[in-house]
């Protein structure tokens, strides 16, 4: 038997020479409180290795910054994350993108890593520095390594919002890509969202803004709901907005399941026009009839998705508009949570997006 | 949507539309206040939610006249877009508030009345509503033109169309002397219009 070497390494307490190399500067007596690992891990695989450190509020430093590739994972998969969480904690502690590579005595990085030129120069970003990467630079790469697109990225600037800060909430696990593009292309005022100015008494441009979020949490739970059968590593989900409340959804494995009787399947690899309704009780008693109908314009695979309050609608209503959507071929995934729950869940994030770091002014540059 | 008196005195059993509206009135000053915000807000969302439940079964038959706006409204029709972009500059706008606040100083009515100008969810019958007919009369009679003269003419004449609209909506409903709650759903092509068989009349995408 042929003995394969392994050239990657795994998640915990492994003699990986980059980890060692990093841990030695933990152990090195004069910068001891001030560097700190980091690691960029997927699937229990190790793809990126930094040290870095904050001085005061205003310089963000590398000193080693390694990654590998894995077959699993797209080329240079490990740069980008590494990258991206740099450039996230440089925003965050700094209040700008700019990293500085430290070369020796203190550090491993003379110059911007090669890696990171290569997957830049790919982005259509240049970098103009040898020791490190500019505000602008930084900016720029932050937001072609998200990946939004063009007309998000467009609307998103014609309506004032930062677009860096848009790329922050995603990276920060507050709103996914696809749940910015919507808020992007179609939410009202998309800088009160990124501001965190959707107030309640401000009653009706709070529904307004309300509708396109609640929307974007129910893709989300759909997305979480057909990743729960193969679980989450194995099951990719895409959405590709067509509406503020329909959008057509992809996934990488077929899935199946049965919600009360009702066998619900989507195929793998073909796109499914989800309409996404969050009413409470009362709006599915009294739109419902007209959701079904919208659901049901949509062509080839489909469904209507609906909150857990389509349980508390009277008994006799809740029938018709079963039978309604089984005369249409519609399949009608509830997700668990209530509109209530869902709210609250916005509440939140819109409370964290207040708390994202922006640019200090007090700062002479 | 405007609730008759009968309805609004007496309707839902538990607790009626009336105290409903003084309870989200108070919640309106303690957040103006600053007391507690975050609770209030989310005390207030859950229950203006109430409310615009409680005003969707009032326009099922028990006498609930509705008015609707919708996103995608046919050209020569007020848009709900037109509206929003109207309050929401009217929210902003410090010379609307200062007009608006002097205006409310010389009527000086006794029912407390929010701060916010136009947007609510409720507006108790008497001294709010006439108020709203006033605002939106006068808005579509000039004053968005004056208020807003940098803005094109053709969006300020969409604003005074919709302010047409809403103030034609607030007269009848002060002719009733009925209370007025908005309500913004998605899919807003089913809204009762008073005549509870055109619910679920028209098809399609939502036409928010």
């Amino acid at each position: 038997m042929i003995d394969v070497p392994r050239i990657h390494f795994q998640v915990g307490p492994v003699a990986h020479p980059d980890i060692k190399l990093a841990q030695s500067y933990l152990r090195s007596d004069g910068d001891k409180n001030n560097w700190s690992i980091r690691r960029f891990a997927q699937e229990d695989w190790v793809l990126n290795v930094r040290v870095c450190r904050t001085i005061g509020r205003d310089r963000f430093d590398v000193a080693l910054f390694r990654s590998e590739d894995h077959e699993r994972f797209r080329r240079d998969a490990g740069v980008m994350g590494g990258l991206v969480f740099s450039l996230s904690e440089a925003f965050d502690k700094t209040g700008k993108m700019e990293i500085h590579f430290v070369g020796p005595p203190k550090g491993h990085e003379p110059d911007v890593p090669e890696s990171i030129r290569r997957v830049a120069k790919s982005l259509g970003v240049k970098l103009r520095h040898r020791h490190h990467i500019a505000d602008d630079e930084g900016r720029l790469l932050y937001a072609r390594i998200t990946g939004l697109s063009d007309k998000a990225v467009k609307s998103l600037t014609e309506r004032g919002v930062d677009i860096v800060k848009a790329c922050f909430t995603i990276h920060r696990g507050l709103w996914n890509k696809e749940q910015v593009e919507l808020i992007a292309l179609h939410a009202h005022a998309p800088e009160r969202i990124f501001t965190g100015q959707v107030h309640a008494e401000h009653r009706v441009q709070y529904l307004h803004d309300m509708m396109v979020l609640r929307t974007a949490v129910l893709a989300e739970r759909l997305g979480t709901l057909c990743s729960s059968v193969h679980g989450p590593a194995d099951q990719v989900v895409t959405i590709e907005w067509d509406d503020d409340c329909r959008g057509c959804i992809t996934l990488l494995k077929p899935v199946a399941w049965t919600h009360e009787g009702r066998e619900i399947k989507f195929p793998e690899k073909k796109c499914v026009q989800a309409t996404l309704i969050a009413r409470d009780a009362k709006g599915y008693e009294v739109f419902g009839e007209s959701d079904v109908l919208a659901a049901g314009s949509a062509t080839a695979f489909r469904c209507l998705v609906v909150t857990r309050d389509f349980d508390w609608i009277p008994e006799a209503r809740r029938v018709q508009l079963l039978g309604q959507a089984s005369k249409a071929n519609l399949p009608l995934v509830q997700v668990v949570d209530t509109i209530g729950e869902i709210d609250a869940d916005i509440d939140q994030r819109i409370a964290r997006v207040v708390s994202t770091r922006q640019g200090a002014p007090e700062r002479p540059d | 949507m405007a609730i008759p008196p009968k309805v609004w005195n007496s309707w839902p059993p538990d607790r009626q539309l009336v105290h409903l509206a003084n309870d989200a009135l108070g919640i309106e000053r303690r957040i103006q206040k600053g007391v507690d915000v975050v609770k209030e807000r989310v005390r207030y969302r859950q229950l203006c939610d109430w409310i615009e439940a409680k005003a969707l079964e009032a326009g099922q038959g028990l006498g609930g006249k509705a008015w609707r706006f919708e996103t995608d409204a046919k050209s020569g029709q007020p848009s709900a877009n037109d509206y929003m972009r109207l309050v929401e500059l009217l929210a902003s706008s410090q010379m609307a508030r200062q007009t608006f606040a002097a205006q409310r100083a010389k009527t000086s009515s006794a029912t407390k009345v929010s701060r916010e100008i136009v947007g609510k969810t409720v507006y108790p019958p008497g001294a709010a509503v006439t108020e709203q007919r006033q605002l939106f009369e006068q808005l579509a009679s000039g004053l968005v033109d004056k208020l807003f003269p940098q803005v094109a003419g053709s969006e300020r004449k969409a604003w005074a169309e919709a302010a047409k609209f809403k103030a034609a909506a607030y007269r009848e409903a002060e002719a009733m002397r009925a209370g007025m709650i908005e309500v913004v759903a998605p899919g807003t092509r089913a809204l009762p219009s008073g005549d509870p068989k055109v619910v679920g009349r028209k098809s399609g995408v939502s036409s928010r």
